[in-house]
C-alpha cells in the first residue's frame, strides 16, 4: 500500500514537472526557410500574416482580397509561446517569381507581383472599412495621403507661428492692462488644425487575389521555372454560416462597460429607468477553428464543432425601432454623444448629445441610438433595426423584458413544493393506517 | 433467457412489480427524497437570484435562456442522487444478506436489477416534475420567459438519467462492498465531471486568454474528455442540450436513443457483475 502511494507521488511529480516551463536561457536555433507574409481581412480589419513552412494551410475569407509576398528568412521555434517566429532583421530576401493558384482565383491561375496599399478611411465616415487597393490605384491613394499629410504639416507650421504670435500678443496685452491701459483688445487664439483621418500604407509588392469558397493550393514558381521549395500551401476560403445584426449596448450608468448581443435568440433584460445606447453592427458566424486560424495560422485552439460570432462594420444611417405586438411604438435615429467628466476630484460623468458649436475642438465620444425605458409605453418588448433604405435588417430583432431587478424572497417559495408533496403523502399514509387500525379493531 | 429478460414469467413479473412499488414507496416516504428536491430548487432560486442581483447592479443583462444552467445542474444532481441511492441500496442488501432470497425466491437477478432501475426512474419522474414545476414557477415570479427548450430538456433528462442510474446499479452490483462501491462511484464521477468542467472552461476561453504553455494541457483535456464522452453517463444531457439549442432534432433523438441503449448495456454488465460477485459479500 505504501509502495503504491510512493509510486503515485512519483507519477504526480513527473506530471507536474511537465507543466513547469524550463528556466534555462533560450537561444533558439534559426534556419533559413521560405515563408509567406501578407495581409488578410478578418471581417473588420486587415491582419498581418506570417506563414512559415510549418503552417501548411492558410484560412481566408471568401470574397475578400488577400495580399501575399514570398520571402526567405530565418525561422526559429520559440518554446515559451510554442510558435514559429521569423528573424526579419537578420534575413529578409523577397523571392521573385509567379504565384500559382489551383483551381484559379478570380484574378487567374498565375499571378504576377503588383503593388498594393491598405487604405484606412476617415473615422467619421458612416461605415469606415479598410480597403486593399492595387496597382495604379494604390499609387494614387498613397499620393493623396502624402498630399494631405504635407498640407497638414504646412498648416501645423502656420499654426505654430500663429500660436507663438498669439502668446506674444497676449503678453503685450497683459502688460498693457497691468500698465493701466483701458480697452485693450483681447487677441484671438489660433485653432489647431485636425490631423488627417486618412491613412494609406506605402505601396508594397505582393500577389493579390480573391477566392470563392473552397479549397485551393498555392505555390511559387521561380524565375528558373522551378517550384520554390517549401512554397506549397493549402488555402481554405470560407464563408459565414449565418449573418445578422449585433448590438453593442452601452448602459448610461456604466458607459465604460458595454455589453454585446450577437445572436437573435438573445433576450435583453432591463430594469425600469434604464437608459441605453445601441450600436448596431453587422455580425457573422464562422466556424471557430477556421476563424481562429485566419487570425493566427499557428493557433490550433479552435474547434470544428463550435461557431463564433464576429462583429463587423457599424450599421449607420438607419433607425432603431422599439416594437410592441409587432408594431413600432418608437423610432430612434443615430446621434453623436459626448461623455463629459464632472469637475472636481469626485468621479462622475454626464452623457450629452454632441453639439459641434458648443463643443468645438472636441470629438463625439461615441455614436448610438438612445433608448430610455420610460420612452416606450407599456414597457419594451422588442427592438429591431431598419437600414438607411428602410429595410428590416435580418437577425436584428431582440426580445426585451423589463424586470424589477430585485431578487424577491418569493423566489424561494416554490422550493417548498417537495415538502407540500411530502405532507400530502404523509396525511394519506396516516389516514390509511387509521383505516387499517379501525378495520383490525372492528375485526378483533 | 428471453423470457426472463422480458419478464414473461407472471410470478417473476409480479414479484418485480411488488419490489418496484416497495422501493418507490420507501423512497417517497423517506426524507432524503424531499431534501434532494428542496436543495435542488433552492439552488435554482439562488442562481436566479444572483442573475437578478446582477441585473439590479448593471441595469442590463443579456441571456438566451436564464433557466438553462440552473435547471440542467439541478436535474443532473438529482440523477446522481438517485444513482447513488440505488448503489447504496444494492450494496447494503448484499451486506445484510437480503440478496440470498434471489436464490430461492420468485425474483431472479434480472427482476431484481430491473426493479431498482424502474423504481429509481419513477422516483426521478416525480423529482423531475417537482423541479420542472418549481423552476418554472420561479421563472414566472422573476418575470423570466419560459424557453421552448424546457420540455425537450426535461424529456431528455429522463432518458439520460436512465444511464446515470444504471451506472450506479452497475457499480453497486459489481462492487465488493458499500465502501469500495461508494469510493469507485464518487471517484469515477469526480474524474468525469472535473474533466468535462475543465474542457468546458478551456473551451469558454477566447483565443489568447490561455497562456501558450497551457495549450497542450487544454488539447489533452479536450481529447480525453471527448474520448470519455462515449462511455460517460453524464455526457448525454449536455450533448442533447447542445442539440436542442442548435435545433438539431435528429441529433437530439439520436442522443435520446443512445442514452436508452447505454442504460440497457450497463444493466447487462450489472447483471454479469452481480453474478460474478455473488449474493453475499
Amino acid at each position: 500500500m505504501r509502495r503504491q502511494a510512493y509510486l503515485l507521488l512519483a507519477v504526480l511529480w513527473f506530471l507536474l514537472g511537465l507543466l513547469v516551463p524550463e528556466s534555462r536561457a533560450q537561444a533558439p536555433e534559426k534556419h533559413p526557410a521560405m515563408a509567406y507574409r501578407g495581409w488578410l481581412y478578418d471581417g473588420l480589419q486587415y491582419r498581418e500574416l506570417f506563414a512559415p513552412e510549418q503552417v501548411d494551410t492558410l484560412y481566408v475569407l471568401a470574397g475578400e482580397p488577400v495580399a501575399l509576398s514570398a520571402h526567405r528568412t530565418l525561422v526559429y521555434y520559440w518554446p515559451l509561446t510554442a510558435r514559429y517566429m521569423a528573424d526579419w532583421e537578420n534575413m529578409d530576401e523577397t523571392l521573385p517569381g509567379r504565384l500559382e493558384i489551383s483551381p484559379a482565383s478570380q484574378e487567374g491561375a498565375t499571378l504576377e507581383v503588383t503593388p498594393f496599399s491598405l487604405v484606412h478611411p476617415e473615422v467619421d465616415t458612416p461605415t469606415p472599412r479598410i480597403t486593399l487597393v492595387t496597382g495604379g490605384e494604390a499609387e494614387r491613394q498613397y499620393a493623396r495621403y502624402q498630399t494631405e499629410m504635407a498640407d497638414y504639416w504646412r498648416r501645423m507650421d502656420q499654426y505654430n507661428q500663429d500660436a507663438a504670435a498669439y502668446e506674444e500678443e497676449m503678453r503685450e496685452a497683459i502688460k498693457a492692462v497691468g500698465a493701466g491701459q483701458k480697452n485693450v483688445p483681447v487677441p484671438t487664439a489660433p485653432t489647431q488644425p485636425l490631423e488627417p483621418q486618412l491613412y494609406v500604407t506605402e505601396p508594397a509588392p505582393g500577389y493579390v487575389f480573391t477566392l470563392q469558397e473552397g479549397r485551393y493550393t498555392i505555390q511559387l514558381r521561380g524565375p528558373d521555372g522551378q517550384i520554390v521549395s517549401g512554397s506549397r500551401r493549402q488555402v481554405v476560403a470560407f464563408q459565414a454560416r449565418r449573418q445578422g445584426s449585433s448590438y453593442t449596448i452601452i448602459p448610461a450608468d456604466q458607459w465604460t462597460r458595454p455589453q454585446s448581443s450577437n445572436a437573435p435568440e438573445d433576450t435583453l433584460y432591463l430594469t425600469k429607468g434604464s437608459v441605453l445606447y445601441f450600436q448596431p453592427r453587422a455580425v457573422r458566424e464562422y466556424r471557430e477553428s477556421y476563424y481562429l486560424r485566419l487570425k493566427d495560422p499557428q493557433d490550433t485552439s479552435g474547434r470544428d464543432d463550435r461557431w463564433v460570432w464576429v462583429q463587423q462594420e457599424l450599421l449607420a444611417g438607419g433607425r432603431l425601432e422599439v416594437c410592441r405586438g409587432g408594431r413600432p411604438v418608437l423610432s430612434v435615429s443615430e446621434k453623436p454623444y459626448f461623455v463629459e467628466q464632472l469637475p472636481g476630484a469626485a468621479l462622475g460623468y454626464n452623457i450629452l448629445e454632441y453639439d459641434p458649436q458648443e463643443m468645438a475642438g472636441e470629438k463625439p465620444t461615441f455614436h448610438g441610438y438612445r433608448v430610455a425605458v420610460d420612452d416606450a409605453p407599456g414597457g419594451l418588448v422588442q427592438v429591431r433595426f431598419r437600414d438607411a433604405q428602410g429595410n428590416l435588417v435580418p437577425g436584428s430583432e431582440r426580445d426585451v423584458r423589463l424586470l424589477s431587478g430585485r431578487p424577491a424572497v418569493q423566489l424561494y417559495l416554490p422550493a417548498l413544493l417537495p415538502l407540500l408533496l411530502a405532507g400530502v403523502l404523509s396525511v394519506r399514509r396516516r389516514a390509511q393506517r387509521r383505516r387499517e387500525e379501525l378495520i383490525s379493531t372492528q375485526e378483533g | 433467457m428471453l423470457d426472463r429478460l422480458f419478464l414473461r414469467d407472471p410470478a417473476g413479473r409480479h414479484s418485480t412489480w411488488v419490489l418496484l412499488r416497495y422501493r418507490l414507496w420507501s423512497a417517497l416516504h423517506g426524507r432524503a427524497f424531499y431534501v434532494a428536491g428542496v436543495a435542488g430548487l433552492v439552488l435554482v432560486a439562488a442562481m436566479l437570484g444572483d442573475f437578478m442581483n446582477y441585473l439590479a447592479r448593471t441595469g442590463l443583462a443579456i441571456s438566451q435562456d436564464q433557466l438553462r444552467t440552473p435547471l440542467t445542474l439541478t436535474l443532473s444532481l438529482a440523477a446522481v442522487y438517485l444513482s447513488l441511492s440505488a448503489l447504496v441500496g444494492i450494496s447494503r442488501e448484499r451486506e445484510q444478506g437480503t440478496l440470498l432470497v434471489l436464490s430461492f425466491g420468485p425474483v431472479d437477478l434480472w427482476g431484481y436489477l430491473l426493479s431498482w432501475q424502474l423504481a429509481q426512474m419513477f422516483g426521478y419522474l416525480v423529482l423531475c416534475l417537482l423541479l420542472g414545476v418549481g423552476a418554472a414557477s420561479m421563472a414566472g415570479l422573476a418575470g423570466l420567459p419560459l424557453s421552448g427548450a424546457l420540455l425537450p430538456l426535461l424529456a431528455l433528462s429522463i432518458l439520460s438519467t436512465a444511464g446515470v442510474i444504471a451506472f450506479g446499479i452497475l457499480i453497486g452490483s459489481a462492487g465488493r462492498d458499500l465502501r469500495n462501491s461508494l469510493l469507485a462511484f464518487l471517484g469515477v464521477t469526480l474524474v468525469l465531471l472535473v474533466l468535462e468542467g475543465l474542457d468546458a472552461f478551456f473551451g469558454s476561453l477566447q483565443a489568447g486568454q490561455l497562456p501558450g504553455a497551457w495549450l497542450p494541457v487544454s488539447r489533452t483535456v479536450s481529447l480525453v474528455s471527448g474520448a470519455l464522452a462515449w462511455v460517460s453517463p453524464y455526457s448525454f444531457l449536455p450533448r442533447g442540450l447542445a442539440a436542442i439549442y442548435a435545433h438539431d432534432w435528429g441529433g437530439y433523438l439520436a442522443n435520446a436513443a443512445g442514452a436508452l441503449a447505454y442504460a440497457a448495456i450497463l444493466l447487462v454488465f450489472a447483471r454479469l457483475g452481480a453474478e460474478r460477485r455473488g449474493v453475499v459479500p
